[in-house]
């Protein structure tokens, strides 16, 4: 029997009013993957997202981690199961030091030891260049090392599958090709992501799997070169 | 025709008919029996008469004494119409709480008036409440017995509606001043409530100690301030130094500073006096919240003492007792005596209509748990004009711990002092 | 003059920590459920009979008294917001605000007014923690003052400790910094919220506790606090827990030292409370977010 997914949806659906912002999505991402989740804007992915990691209820479908029902769970239920994700507007404890943001979640593990969690919190630092920053207060950094401390935070769950919603966003190329580089070596080292962006040559630099959303619905989910060239993909971003 | 027909009383040819002897005796009998008044029998299911009682059952209001004053006016209502009720009718109390708030005042009279039509309203405990009320029941001609509201005020207007059962300032004031200027008290501080009844009470004081000329300082408080360690310190800390620290304050707060007093080595201690007016020195939980502080404190009551108490004083402070577990304080029997002054005044004017009370109240001549009730239909002064003159009040002084006020030693007046000091000194 | 200022000053920071007790509980609320709490006032009104009951019924003596009304009080807060709050934490409540103070506004009345009926009317006042005075040449404290400022101050230590260096209290600090943030690390909010509650109503309960031997309880007691507890929570900055212990402390001080010395002596003691709101004006008229506000309220 095949393994299940990591975290599959089935008619995975939200609406705000009238509005469909997912109207009945089937999606099921693998361990080790790499998906690219892309579509117009208002095309539901952040909705996804949000559904996906309890953010959001959802009004009808599924949502199972590992074969497992989670939907109508919290947030913190998801984070707690391995479930990760960053914000498109970066969300930290603004007030708290750059190693105490990274503390949090640490702690908040049960059976958490500190020693060791600092450890690890500083071995994540470490990766992504933000060691020398441990006291500065996070507010105090510049929007590029927020990105970078909250997907630090983000590890600290030591979560299975990262969502990352439009971690380019307004960011310096150099430090476009660093996330990338982070984020590639976390995939080697066996953690599943789903990125969100719509720079779409970033995606085409890791991705291997793309998903393609408009207007609430899936319209192309497959390898990165047939998604392409998907007629229906194309007509979504002309808007013809 | 026989006799037993008579009753249906038919008539002949012409419509007339002499009625036979028997039944001229019968029927005379039964309209003798019907005029009777009717204490003495129960009442029957007939029309109530309703009385509207106005009061503080709630903050900021004084609920405490409120309640009180609430519990003795049902007990008025029970004894009347235990008794047959008034002109063959039930005692039926609507009671409104008036929170010690004008505004309140103002609602629940007109309520009263409007809504329920009471034939008097009685109660009250704030002046200034009692003031808003008194306009209500001047404008729909609804008489108005006051209860423990001080405030000259309340009878100088004139409004023939209303009445007034407890002291009032200057009755008060003058005994207070009286009592200080005869106990030789050389340098007194005022501390009053920062409102219009506070600075009313302080002034008749003042004005008596400056006809006098005894040497005094004024002093004010926020009525809801319960910390008054600083202004004790600041009065302790005065040159030349005060020998009586007189307080009105009818909130809680008299009992923390009543206890600050005392433990800051200012009052009651061989060197000053304290009196504490206002009442609460005589509600239940007294000696509760002061502990010693409470020992050589001097305060007014406003009951019949002890000594002068009549079988009405003792029937009443007996069943209050057993039924509410606690002395009623003066404000109590002033309700008590309101309800049966009301019902009185309705009996002997036969009638419930305004100006028959009116009347019936300044003819009253009734003797009740404080006394003899009469109200003055002078003038002069202005305050005199339905006024019980002789409302009495007289000023204890605790010597012991846990003493009842019935029990502590009367000081002044003369005619109801119990000890032959005006003022007893603290003995260390 | 020297005694005289200082026993007033003694005074005035004995009534300053009460006040930070009261008032960081209240920030407290604030800064994680982001309502203003108006029953804050009852809730220490509440925990002075809690305790005062603790000790005539159960016999407990007057000091662990106050520990268990402050448990009591926490059970108490945290009934009421289960019972009441809850529709705060739902997306689709709009006016979160306005139904913030509504229901805190009635639940005040309602508390005050059934406080009338359960306790009586009548002040009440438990023993004493220590009878008697300290008497240290001119400065004369009552004990009870001394063990209410003493275990105020043991509180709003522990406290402190608390919010910085136990998991619980930075999860706290966390969920008042940014709730989305503290939910996709693992901590569940309403928990927080729940217990946030509950921590602020055992403070003001603890308070109530600590000085009902000192101004006796009744049920309208919790009318002032209130009332000083937004001016502190004010001055020091909204939400900000070492903002309220020294804005608490500092207008419990001079308020007192106003009384002591300004220079008209009869009407000092009617404007003390006018004197803090007077303050605070002036506090806001060159720091509009209080002494440490910030910009966003935020818990630290």
């Amino acid at each position: 029997m095949a393994m299940p997914a990591l975290i599959e949806t089935r008619g995975l659906s939200k609406h705000f009013g009238g509005i469909f912002a997912v109207d009945r999505l089937d999606f099921a991402v693998n361990a080790g993957e790499l998906v690219g989740l892309i579509g117009p804007n208002g095309s539901g992915k952040t909705t996804t997202i949000n559904l996906l990691t309890g953010h959001l209820k959802i009004d009808a479908g599924q949502v199972r981690l590992r074969g497992e029902r989670v939907d109508g769970a919290a947030a913190s239920v998801f984070a707690a199961r391995g479930v990760g994700r960053t914000f498109q507007i970066t969300q930290l404890f603004s007030r708290m030091s750059v190693i105490e943001n990274m503390l949090v979640p640490g702690l908040a593990r049960a059976h958490a030891e500190k020693r060791v969690v600092l450890g690890e919190a500083r071995k994540h630092l470490e990766f992504l260049g933000l060691a020398s920053l441990e006291t500065l207060q996070a507010k105090n950094l510049s929007g590029g090392q927020q990105k970078l401390l909250e997907l630090g935070r983000a590890l600290m769950l030591k979560p299975e599958i990262l969502f990352l919603d439009e971690p380019f966003a307004g960011v310096n190329p150099y430090l476009r090709d660093e996330i990338i580089g982070f984020v590639k070596t976390l995939h080697e080292a066996g953690r599943t992501f789903v990125i969100v962006d719509h720079d779409l040559d970033a995606i085409q630099r890791l991705v291997h799997r793309l998903v393609v959303m408009s207007r609430g619905k899936k319209i192309a989910d497959g390898p990165l070169a047939e998604v392409r060239t998907n007629p229906a993909v194309i007509t979504a971003y002309s808007g013809v | 025709m026989t006799g037993e027909h008579t009753k249906r009383g038919s008539s002949g040819i012409n419509g007339k008919r002499a009625l036979p002897r028997r039944d001229v005796l019968a029927l005379a009998s039964a309209g003798a029996a019907a005029t009777l008044p009717v204490f003495g029998r129960p009442a029957r299911a007939a029309e109530p008469v309703k009385l509207g009682w106005v009061g503080p059952l709630s903050p900021p209001g004084g609920y405490a004494e409120g309640l009180l004053m609430k519990y003795a006016s049902a007990m008025a209502a029970d004894d009347i119409n235990k008794q047959g009720g008034v002109l063959g009718r039930p005692i039926e109390i609507l009671y409104q709480d008036t929170r010690g708030m004008a505004a309140e005042g103002t609602a629940a009279a007109e309520r009263l008036c409007v809504q329920d039509k009471v034939a008097a309203i009685f109660g009250e405990f704030h002046s200034s409440v009692a003031l808003a009320e008194m306009e209500v029941v001047h404008k729909y001609n609804v008489p108005f017995l006051a209860c423990d509201v001080w405030s000259q005020e309340v009878t100088a207007k004139g409004y023939p509606q209303v009445f007034r059962n407890s002291i009032t300032f200057p009755l008060l004031d003058v005994m207070i001043g009286d009592w200080i200027v005869a106990a030789g008290f050389k340098n007194a501080a005022l501390l009053c409530e920062q409102d219009d009844i506070g600075l009313a009470w302080r002034k008749g004081v003042a004005d008596v100690l400056t006809a006098h000329k005894t040497p005094f300082q004024l002093y004010t408080a926020d009525p809801q301030a319960t910390d008054f360690t600083a202004q004790v310190l600041r009065l302790k800390a005065n040159n030349p130094p005060f020998d009586l620290f007189l307080v009105l304050y009818g909130e809680a707060g008299a009992y923390p500073m009543t206890r600050e007093s005392h433990s800051l080595g200012f009052a009651p201690t061989a060197n000053t006096a304290l009196f504490v007016s206002g009442g609460e020195a005589v509600d239940p939980t007294f000696w509760k919240n002061v502990g010693k502080a409470g020992l050589w404190l001097i305060c007014e009551n406003v009951g019949l003492p002890k000594s002068a108490w009549n079988d009405k004083t003792k029937a009443f402070v007996a069943a209050f007792n057993a039924k509410y577990k606690t002395d009623p304080p003066g404000s109590a029997m002033e309700a008590y005596d309101a309800v049966w002054n009301l019902a009185e005044a309705i009996k002997n004017s036969g009638s419930t209509a305004p100006e028959a009370i009116i009347h019936g109240l300044e003819t009253l001549h009734w003797v009740g748990t404080r006394g003899l009730y009469t109200y003055s239909t002078s003038k002069d002064p202005a305050w005199a004009y339905h006024q019980y003159m002789d409302a009495p009040e007289s000023i204890l002084q605790y010597n012991a711990q846990d003493q009842s006020s019935f029990d502590a030693p009367i000081v002044w007046p003369k005619k109801y002092a119990t000890v032959p000091y005006l003022y007893k000194k603290p003995t260390a | 003059m020297l005694d005289y200022f200082l026993i007033q000053s003694a005074n005035g920071i004995v009534i300053g920590v009460i006040y930070a007790l009261i008032a960081t509980g209240l920030t407290i609320i604030f800064a994680l459920l982001k309502i203003v709490n108006f029953a804050h006032g009852e809730l220490y009104m509440m925990g002075g009979y809690f305790g005062y009951y603790v000790i005539t019924l159960a016999g407990v003596p007057p000091l662990p008294a106050v520990v268990a009304a402050m448990a009591i009080s926490f059970a108490f807060a945290v009934a009421i917001e289960r019972g009441l709050l809850t529709p705060l934490y739902s997306p689709g409540m709009e006016r979160k605000s306005d139904y913030g103070i509504l229901i805190t506004f009635g639940l005040a009345v309602f508390l005050r007014n059934i406080a009338i009926i359960i306790f009586g009317p009548f002040p009440l006042r438990p023993p004493s923690f220590f009878d008697g005075d300290l008497v240290l040449g001119g400065l004369i404290i009552s004990y009870d003052r001394l063990v209410a400022a003493g275990g105020g101050l043991l509180i709003l230590v522990l406290l402190i400790f608390f919010l910085n260096r136990t998991v619980w209290g930075q999860a706290l600090n966390a969920v008042s910094q940014s709730r989305e943030s503290a939910s996709i690390v693992g901590i569940n909010s309403e928990r927080m919220y729940m217990f946030a509650f509950g921590l602020g109503g055992a403070l003001a309960g603890g308070a109530g506790a600590l000085v009902a031997p000192i101004y006796s309880l009744s049920p309208s007691m919790g009318l002032v606090p209130d009332t000083q507890a937004f001016v502190i929570v004010i001055l020091g900055g909204l939400g900000s827990v070492s903002g309220s212990i020294i804005a608490g402390i500092l207008l419990g001080l001079s308020e007192n030292l106003f009384i002591a010395f300004l220079p008209d002596p009869n009407r000092g003691p009617s404007y003390a409370n006018a004197f803090g709101l007077f303050i605070m004006m002036l506090v806001l008229l060159f720091r509009p977010t209080g002494i440490f506000g910030r910009h966003h309220a935020a818990m630290e």
